[in-house]
């Protein structure tokens, strides 16, 4: 094939620009998000989520939904400090965040659902999840502890 | 003059000789003959694509870059070799160099179908399944009856929108026009597999293999599909059918189902469900990861 056999696309077209400058897009699996849910909670949900978000080079689209997140979080650590009794918060507060880091993972999955099903059916690979979701999970626990003790010990609690 | 006619006569042999055995997938016979060809010629372009082809062939992918590389440095314009190159690229993982390559076709030959699906693969195994979707609308706008397009476009639109009866019918239309192809079994595969009918998969992904017994891709689907559907599984269905849901409503059992428990009049078995629990939340830990050792022996 030459080129003379057809006509040179010379006008710039937008399909024809550039989209992996800045590296290709890649998300790490729904099991390792679910294992962070489980393991670190809401805080580190909304870390793993966001670092989703940052790989996919949509930080900016998600950042309304990373802030949303945040308020949530917040507003149902406040609230269950202000609901629950002393000598019951510290056994419920893990279950609490728990129910709430698998609300925001199901929120995150739905809001990243193309790309997850890409993962299976468009051949893209998962990143490897390792660093990111221990070191996620470990933040969470270190703000959780904060929060509990704030909760607790600060007059947090009724 | 002679030997000018000599030297021309044995590349076109060895060129088609070459040819021949790539067509039927003798890989070490079309080395003979490349090497031949590079002793007497170490600069031929062809044969150095030729190559490259079988480098790429046998996963040697830096040894084809190498030489395609060097290809394109006497020959910036090369077509094949620019569009084997860009093939390499995407095996490698260098997925910003492959685009780079797949535009510049694009730019030189606008028509090329074949360009604009190989970009829409790309975009599709990057994630950036919007583009993919135009490019492969593109590609069919050129090309109706191209697979691979219509293939991207059912993939697209499967990623996009799920199962549904749009996808269903774009699946159908593709069924019916390459009825007998490992790529659109393998979509339906996939489709079946969305929609949890496990079985109907594993039938179609078995035929794909007794089709095309060389398909690793294949080869990996009917294993898996044969862990999934292996009667020791029967228990763990709808763990593999609801997904994270099931996994979520486990937990939630274990946690919140437990209390309830010992408030009701099952209290005294709570010990006998808590071991009964406990046994299969193991089961579906363990037992998955070594029915897939025993059935990959």
């Amino acid at each position: 094939m030459t080129s003379s056999t057809s006509s040179k696309n010379d006008v710039t077209d937008p399909l024809l620009e550039p989209s992996l400058t800045q590296g290709s897009n890649r998300i790490y699996s729904s099991s390792a998000m679910f294992g962070v849910a489980f393991f670190g909670g809401m805080v580190g949900v909304i870390l793993f989520a966001a670092l989703n978000s940052y790989h996919l080079k949509r930080l900016k689209t998600d950042a309304i939904w990373i802030v949303l997140a945040i308020l949530l979080a917040v507003a149902t650590y406040v609230a269950f400090f202000q609901i629950v009794d002393a000598d019951q918060a510290r056994s419920n507060f893990r279950l609490v965040n728990r129910i709430g880091a698998f609300a925001l993972f199901a929120a995150f999955w739905f809001l990243h659902r193309l790309f997850y099903r890409s993962l299976g059916l468009g051949g893209s690979e998962p990143l490897s999840p390792w660093g990111a979701a221990i070191a996620c999970v470990l933040i969470s626990m270190a703000v959780t502890y904060g929060v509990v003790y704030l909760g607790l010990f600060a007059g947090g609690v009724k | 003059m002679t030997d000018d006619v000599d030297q021309s006569n044995f590349l076109e042999d060895a060129i088609q000789k070459i040819q021949f055995y790539l067509e039927r997938n003798n890989l070490q016979g079309a080395k003979t003959e490349i090497n031949k060809v590079l002793t007497e010629n170490p600069d031929n372009g062809t044969a150095l694509y030729y190559s490259a082809y079988v480098d790429k062939a046998e996963d040697n992918y830096d040894a084809a870059e190498a030489t395609l590389t060097s290809v394109l440095s006497s020959q910036p314009n090369d077509y094949y070799a620019q569009q084997l190159l860009a093939d390499v690229y995407i095996e490698q993982k260098k997925y910003a160099e492959a685009e780079q390559l797949l535009i510049r076709i694009l730019k030189d030959y606008p028509d090329d179908v074949d360009a604009y699906v190989d970009y829409a693969w790309l975009m599709l195994e990057t994630m950036n399944i919007d583009k993919a979707m135009v490019l492969s609308q593109e590609a069919i706008k050129r090309a109706p009856d191209n697979q691979r397009a219509l293939q991207i476009s059912v993939i697209g639109s499967l990623i996009q929108n799920g199962v549904n009866d749009e996808t269903r019918e774009q699946l159908q239309k593709l069924g019916e026009q390459f009825p007998d192809t490992t790529s659109t079994c393998m979509t339906m595969v996939s489709i079946l597999v969305e929609e949890g009918r496990n079985k109907e998969a594993y039938e179609i992904s078995q035929e794909v293999l007794r089709i095309n017994p060389s398909s690793s891709s294949a080869l990996e689907v009917v294993k898996e599909l044969k862990v999934i559907n292996h009667w020791s599984m029967t228990p763990l269905r709808p763990l593999s059918k609801y997904g994270w849901g099931a996994s979520i409503a486990i937990w939630a059992f274990a946690v919140i189902g437990f209390r309830v428990i010992d408030k009701t009049p099952l209290a005294p078995y709570s010990t006998p469900i808590l071991l009964v629990f406990l046994a299969f939340v193991i089961y579906s830990w363990v037992w998955p990861p070594i029915l897939r050792k025993l059935i990959a022996r």
